[in-house]
């Protein structure tokens, strides 16, 4: 028995490595895929679509309310799916402690950043 | 006591190393990846090719010698006939690259998409960013749009929007190639390099496709 470590074998595996709770972040990875095909095809072609818009042209569109649904749909999903797909990589390639540290910042920065992208949306909509 | 290959490799200065020299270099450990010891499985080295009338040319020993001893020694030195190189090779081969030996691999367009899909979604992990900027500057009024209006208009502005369009689509297809081997489909070897080279061809044509619409509306 190691009497230095007096972590259980279930917490070390929880924080260090399979859980057997592998296969949430990888279907979650997957199912958020699925919804940026349509949603960032529609993105990409929407901005092709508005180059040369002004500033009036450019809020009266993100207004209608399927357009503020998209928009926010993308800005869940494509946060989602970076969190995800960036804590993959983290624990792919970094294997001090800063793993822990850059984990949770993607985690908390992707929150954030999904949150601001979608009040800025609702508030070009209402506010505009 | 003195075993044979203890002895230091006899000097036969300006010409390309033998099949015994090779055996000599594998039993002396000088490959690195076993202790000095006489090694019974490379003893028909050399021997077999020879009694069945084919003997292995000099170069295919010389070559079979520098890769055994440290691929890295190939680009510093071709030759490997004096004492000096010699012990170069020695310490270098100890401290050889473990697997996968990225930095000695041949790119395979296989290998090289994989490393793509990832790259792509960190540069498009960033331009996420670049979005919500966006976004948050045109809540914040005209002026403030016009300036993130502006910085993407400029010359580096519109050469990092490519890049990212690239990179877009680049993960787009990719990520649906992924998401046809995760149904169990298409790993055989023909079908892997058939979907990616399929990859880089939609991927370019689409993000010309796109770039040159929005120049037809811009113009």
């Amino acid at each position: 028995v190691d009497r230095q470590n007096t972590r259980s074998p279930l917490a070390r595996a929880i924080g260090l490595g399979s859980a057997k709770a592998g296969a949430g972040p990888w279907w979650a990875e997957r199912v958020s895929a699925i919804a940026l095909v349509p949603l960032s095809l529609w993105f990409v072609a929407s901005i092709i679509l508005h180059t040369g818009s002004d500033y009036a042209a450019f809020t009266g569109w993100i207004r209608s309310p399927l357009i503020v649904t998209l928009m926010i749909l993308l800005l869940i999903a494509l946060f989602h799916h970076t969190a995800l797909g960036l804590q993959v990589v983290i624990e792919d390639y970094v294997h001090s402690g800063a793993k822990f540290a850059l984990i949770i910042a993607v985690r908390l920065g992707s929150l954030a950043l999904g949150t601001a992208g979608s009040v800025a949306t609702l508030r070009i909509a209402f506010l505009g | 006591m003195t075993h044979e290959y203890d002895r230091p490799r006899p000097a036969r200065a300006g010409t390309t190393p033998t099949a015994q020299e090779l055996k000599r270099a594998i039993d002396s450990g000088q490959t690195g990846d076993k202790v000095a010891f006489a090694d019974p499985g490379a003893a028909p080295l050399g021997t077999d090719d020879e009694a069945a009338g084919t003997p292995d040319t000099a170069d295919r020993v010389a070559i079979a010698m520098r890769h055994e001893l440290y691929h890295g020694l190939i680009a510093r030195s071709g030759d490997l006939s004096s004492p000096e190189d010699w012990r170069d090779v020695t310490s270098v081969a100890r401290s050889r690259p473990k697997s996968p030996n990225i930095q000695i691999y041949r790119p395979q367009l296989t290998s090289v998409l994989s490393i793509l899909n990832r790259l792509t979604g960190i540069i498009l992990s960033v331009s996420a960013v670049v979005l919500v900027m966006w976004l948050i500057a045109a809540a914040a009024g005209a002026q403030a749009y016009g300036l993130v209006q502006g910085a993407l208009a400029s010359w580096a502005g519109q050469t990092m929007l490519f890049g990212v369009t690239l990179a877009f689509f680049l993960h787009l297809c990719g990520g649906i190639r992924h998401l046809v081997w995760d149904t169990v489909h298409g790993f055989e070897l023909r079908s892997v390099y058939i979907s990616g080279w399929a990859v880089v061809l939609a991927s370019v044509v689409l993000t010309l496709a796109a770039w040159a619409l929005s120049l037809l509306l811009k113009g």
